[in-house]
């Protein structure tokens, strides 16, 4: 059913609709891609931002948060490789080959030469759009998902990273999205990764927001792992604080396939990360768990969709947020388990360490089973810093703030210890543990 | 020298210590036994910086410093050493990393550099091995699935390796069979120094024929009503405290 009850358009929504009135046409794209993007609109233009009436929107009340709509960007701003590694910290130390866009633009000057590596083809979606065979290969990955964000997505993506791993990939690919908070803007970035059968590859996502003005980030991922394959995935969210991050993982596992993820969410003032997740094979495994670490108004909303079609998969979602002063998470999993996925395994865990007494976490495991010989279960927690933790830390010479900070670490730590890369492991590590001193 | 001054304090709004003086030069060893609730532990913990334990009356001075006017850590960094009772299990944080923060923590405290990790790994590693800590242990989160010994061993590693000027020791042999009593006192022992001042609250006598005192006290009700040398523990465990503490 579609939710039409939106009487009165909103500025943002208006906004929207203006934006791609202007610009629709110089998007790039074949006219495959050219009618996905009016068909998009058009379904935008229908069902408008998502409020709270969706029970997956329930706790992000976009349609009341999102005030404006920013034009797209029309190009990008100045960053310097030195300042991107600046910004990046840790995470620039770390030995991948980079695919870097400024403000939505693929930047070939910041970005690894790709053309000689092995197993991998990669090529800016900007160019992939021209080609026809692949808008045809886009189209038939285009998630058939009711989602106004996904919609927006569709008629406004410009830029990001078109990849295909063909075989075992040595070195982390690390996908850098970086804004220059030079001016207020759209930025729209769609990726395109397929990866053939047993192949295996470590992927990185990072979001970095520099400068002052704030963007709205649209990112949608298709990401298709065949049979055999294995991914692992690490996002790393920390846009400037004045950042709407709305991203969308449609991700369809084949027979076997494997995918773990490790999200670590600092950044922007809104967050979404939303998952629709299809195991379209036997015994394939989706693992992810995340950190958020929210302060001041942040608010941070993981909602995931996991539909277990075939039998034996095994599906893990494990949050751990942390929230000071009036900031909120929000983790919503439903996992759908159909009546042909017999065996299926899944397990949900939604945990928070609230360090103020006006932070908010809204945690919501759902479970749709239709199966009959299946194990699935969850749980939430909420608490605090145990004191008598603190004051052991305390008496052996660690200062407050750093005590605090271990313990913080401890907290999120089950989220990322099992991330394979030891460098990025530590690297967020380090990046919890120093947060509250940040 | 630790100097402990007509001290009275409250644990949740009732008075525990009534009162209590004690003076431990530097160089000594001095031994506290007494009843159950007889303070021991509110004692360990007042030093130390606990919250929750509130001074009403009274000082608690070390090298003539105000201690009560210092947080936790700045006691640390002025060399106050507790071993726990019960040392704490901390899911999540890495034994070594933790051993490494303290470490630095208190040079950093003190306006030294940070130890280089070479430098550290080589002293873990040697001090480990006297303490009786594994590899193993080393590598699991702090003190997380460890025996009751391998915690003691835990906390006197941690000891040894931050050399405090003041050691409290708060029932370190409770829950120690005779070995890991052995290797936990040689710990101890090996920090004897003209420079530390150590207090060692126990309830038997057993752990003083390792740590050999040179005063012990018994305190009951919250003041020490009796003070010796060694050989008030050995009476102590023959006649147990009803006599003394009558006749106080």
């Amino acid at each position: 059913m579609s939710n039409t009850g939106n009487i009165q358009k909103t500025d943002a929504e208006t906004g929207f609709s203006g934006h791609f009135d202007k610009v629709g046409n110089d998007l790039p794209g074949d006219s495959t891609i050219t009618q996905m993007r009016q068909d998009a609109i058009a379904q935008f233009n229908e069902k408008g931002l998502p409020t709270r009436q969706l029970e997956n929107w329930r706790y992000t009340d976009l349609r009341f948060i999102l005030k404006d709509a920013f034009a797209p960007l029309e190009r990008a701003g100045s960053v310097t490789a030195a300042k991107l590694d600046e910004a990046l910290g840790a995470l620039g130390d770390i030995e991948a080959s980079r695919l870097v866009f400024v403000d939505g633009y693929f930047s070939a000057e910041l970005s690894a030469d790709f053309s000689t590596m092995k197993n991998v083809e990669a090529m800016p979606l900007s160019r992939a759009l021209s080609g026809e065979t692949f808008s045809k290969v886009m189209k038939q990955a285009q998630p058939d998902l009711d989602d106004s964000i996904v919609a927006l997505n569709t008629a406004f993506m410009a830029d990001g990273a078109a990849l295909h791993i063909e075989g075992d990939v040595e070195k982390p690919i690390h996908l850098v999205f970086v804004s220059s908070g030079e001016q207020q803007g759209l930025v729209t970035l769609h990726n395109h990764i397929s990866v053939a059968k047993s192949a295996k590859v470590t992927l990185l996502e990072s979001y970095i927001g520099l400068g002052q003005y704030g963007v709205q980030v649209n990112s949608l991922t298709n990401l298709g792992i065949a049979e055999g394959a294995e991914v692992n995935h690490i996002k790393y969210q920390a846009e400037n604080l004045e950042t709407t991050h709305l991203s969308t993982l449609n991700l369809k596992l084949d027979d076997k396939a494997i995918y773990h993820e490790h999200q670590f969410n600092i950044g922007a003032a809104l967050s979404r990360h939303q998952h629709f997740v299809v195991f379209d094979g036997e015994r394939a495994e989706f693992d992810m768990s995340g950190a958020t670490l929210m302060r001041g108004t942040q608010h941070c909303d993981a909602t995931l969709l996991v539909d277990h079609k075939l039998p034996e998969g095994r599906s893990r979602e494990m949050v751990k947020c942390v929230l000071d002063d009036t900031a909120r998470a929000v983790v919503q999993a439903k996992v759908i388990v159909r009546p042909h996925a017999q065996l299926t395994d899944g397990h949900q865990m939604m945990q928070s360490m609230m360090l103020s007494e006006h932070c908010e976490f809204d945690a919501k495991p759902e479970l749709e089973i239709y199966a009959d010989d299946v194990i699935c279960g969850h749980g939430a927690t909420s608490g605090q810093i145990d004191e008598d933790l603190l004051f052991y830390l305390k008496s052996r010479g660690l200062p407050d703030i750093e005590a605090r900070g271990l313990l913080i670490q401890a907290f999120v730590g089950e989220a990322i210890e099992k991330i394979e890369n030891e460098e990025i492991r530590d690297a967020l590590t380090g990046l919890a543990q120093n947060w509250l001193a940040s | 020298m630790l100097e402990i001054k007509k001290l009275h304090a409250t644990v949740g709004g009732k008075e525990i210590l009534k009162g209590m003086n004690l003076t431990i030069p530097k160089g000594e060893v001095h031994a506290i036994m007494g009843p159950n609730g007889a303070g021991k532990s509110t004692l360990s913990y007042l030093i130390a910086g606990k919250p929750g334990y509130d001074i009403t009356k009274g000082e608690i001075l070390w090298d003539g410093q105000d201690l009560t006017a210092m947080t936790p850590d700045q006691r640390a960094a002025a060399g106050v050493f507790l071993a726990f009772q019960y040392p704490m299990e901390v899911p999540g944080v890495a034994t070594m990393t933790f051993l490494r923060t303290a470490i630095n923590s208190q040079r950093k405290a003190r306006g030294e550099e940070p130890m280089k990790t070479p430098d550290f790994i080589k002293l873990i590693n040697a001090k480990a091995e006297i303490m009786g800590v594994s590899k193993d242990m080393l590598r699991r989160p702090l003190n997380v699935g460890f025996s009751g010994g391998e915690k003691k061993r835990m906390e006197i590693l941690q000891m040894v390796l931050l050399e405090p000027g003041l050691c409290l020791l708060d029932e370190t042999d409770s829950g120690l069979d005779i070995d890991a009593l052995k290797t936990v006192s040689d710990g101890v022992n090996s920090l004897r120094s003209p420079e530390r001042s150590m207090l060692v609250i126990t309830h038997y006598q057993r752990l003083l024929d390792y740590i050999v005192p040179d005063k012990v006290h018994v305190l009951s009700d919250g003041k020490i009503i009796k003070s010796g040398d060694k050989n008030l523990a050995l009476e102590l465990e023959k006649n147990g405290y009803a006599d003394i503490v009558n006749a106080a």
